[in-house]
């Protein structure tokens, strides 16, 4: 299941925001090697505290964290247009009330192998399928991100290709792409289907806590 | 669903041309017949100025109801200020937790005051820590609320950034434009034309000392750091606009 968090209750959810903030940290430094500031075994940047709105998916039975990403709306600070402005044309932004960013798309090391018979493991199913949940209920039209040559695969079998915008850049190791996500009960239903989700995978509370659904 | 296009369309225009202050509140009112509500409120921070302590607020119900909620501290509890700036997610009022017998009166006296029964808050993020609420309040059943909600949350996503972009434009321009005398404004044009405050004592018919009071003023009025950022302001705001 996915609990919703907002970047100013770290201090209240600090289990789960610091088991997510470690995670990062094994998958964006320690296998990704990118560039990110890692302290005490946490990752975290500037956006963390733009007060972004994260999605944590959480283990129903343990209560383990799995992974998580983080949304921020394209109107305020945010990656695309603060950090890689390069993926884009000259002068162009995307800036839309209705446009949010995903960021930061991570898992526990292994979580992201599918179980036998699937293309995508649980865990991916449930982020993808919480970012249509949650940009519906925001009234959202499309997600962008920044992503890399593994996420296009990852989409791809989801059933939700990106639409590439801009020009794909070499940064580091990685070829890196900006793409714009449909939100639409079409493209939910499209993911719970190619990860046999059935019903929300939102928590309810969290998701009443927050929005007030 | 054309109807309904038509009348977003034309709100997105009405708020994008929107020049002075005094048309916002004409807008607003405008918004509220088009879309059947009972009230619609701008709430704005760090809008012009940063770190401006009041809020910038504009909203459709009474003075009345304003200056009640001020002598009553609601801002104190108003569950819709509280939850509506902690997230960017877009927050239905039905849910707050209305235990405390001060958030029960607040609502029970809004509905006095006209608002609607149900309520949904909007919050805006810009680019440099300015941020805003938009809240609107109708009238509807739970089950008509739901089918409602939707149609209001996918609407007043965009013409909330709007009227959040309009107010910016708007403020920013305006605070500055009346700030200046007239002689402060041609001190500030002779500079920009590259005259030394001697040079604008002349041109004038003022003393040197009289021209450094006004470029004092200038600085400080256009919360500028000194003379050529003070230029560069004024001509961005359009105060003055000396020969290319």
């Amino acid at each position: 299941m996915i609990i919703l968090v907002n970047g100013n209750e770290q201090a209240d959810y600090a289990y789960l925001t610091n088991k997510m903030f470690r995670i990062r940290a094994k998958v964006f430094h320690e296998r990704l090697k990118w560039d990110v500031n890692v302290v005490d075994g946490l990752e975290k940047d500037r956006f963390d505290q733009e007060n972004p709105l994260y999605l944590i998916s959480v283990d129903e039975v343990s209560g383990n964290v799995r992974g998580s990403l983080r949304l921020l709306p394209t109107t305020g600070p945010n990656m695309l247009r603060d950090v890689f402005p390069i993926l884009l044309p000259p002068g162009e932004v995307v800036e839309s009330a209705t446009i949010w960013e995903s960021s930061r798309f991570s898992m526990e090391p292994g979580a992201e192998t599918p179980e036998p018979g699937r293309l995508l493991s649980s865990v991916t199913g449930e982020l993808l399928a919480a970012i249509e949940e949650v940009g519906l209920l925001a009234g959202l039209t499309e997600v962008v991100s920044v992503f890399d040559a593994r996420m296009v695969r990852i989409f791809r079998s989801a059933g939700c290709p990106a639409l590439i915008i801009g020009r794909p850049q070499r940064i580091g190791e990685c070829m890196t792409y900006a793409g714009l996500f449909e939100i639409s009960e079409t493209a939910r239903d499209k993911i719970r289907a190619a990860c046999g989700i059935t019903g929300s995978v939102l928590e309810p509370q969290s998701t009443r806590r927050l929005f007030a659904a | 669903m054309v109807q309904e296009d038509k009348s977003f369309n034309e709100t997105i225009d009405r708020i994008d041309q929107i020049q002075k202050k005094s048309e916002f509140e004409i807008v607003l009112a405008d918004t509220l017949k088009r879309y059947d509500l009972k009230s619609l409120a701008f709430m704005g921070f760090n809008i012009g100025a940063l770190n401006k302590s009041e809020p910038d607020i504009l909203v459709t119900y009474s003075q009345e109801w304003i200056n009640h909620y001020r002598a009553s501290d609601y801002l104190e509890v108003d569950p819709v200020v509280h939850q509506g700036l902690k997230s960017i997610l877009p927050v239905d009022w039905s849910n707050f937790d209305r235990r405390d017998s001060r958030v029960r009166s607040l609502f029970n006296e809004s509905r006095e005051a006209g608002l609607g029964n149900q309520g949904l808050s909007i919050p805006v993020r810009g680019r440099h820590g300015d941020m805003s609420l938009f809240s609107l309040t109708c009238e509807a059943n739970e089950q008509e609320w739901s089918t409602k909600k939707r149609n209001y949350i996918r609407d007043f996503q965009t013409l909330a950034v709007f009227f959040h972009q309009s107010v910016l434009r708007t403020y920013t321009n305006s605070e500055l434009q009346i700030q200046l005398t007239p002689r402060e404004a041609e001190c500030l044009h002779w500079a920009a034309c590259g005259k030394t405050s001697e040079e604008t004592a002349m041109i004038l018919g003022l003393t040197r000392r009289g021209v450094r009071y006004h470029i004092e003023n200038i600085i400080f009025k256009l919360n500028a750091v000194n003379l050529a950022h003070a230029v560069a302001k004024g001509i961005h705001f359009r105060i003055i606009n000396p020969p290319r």
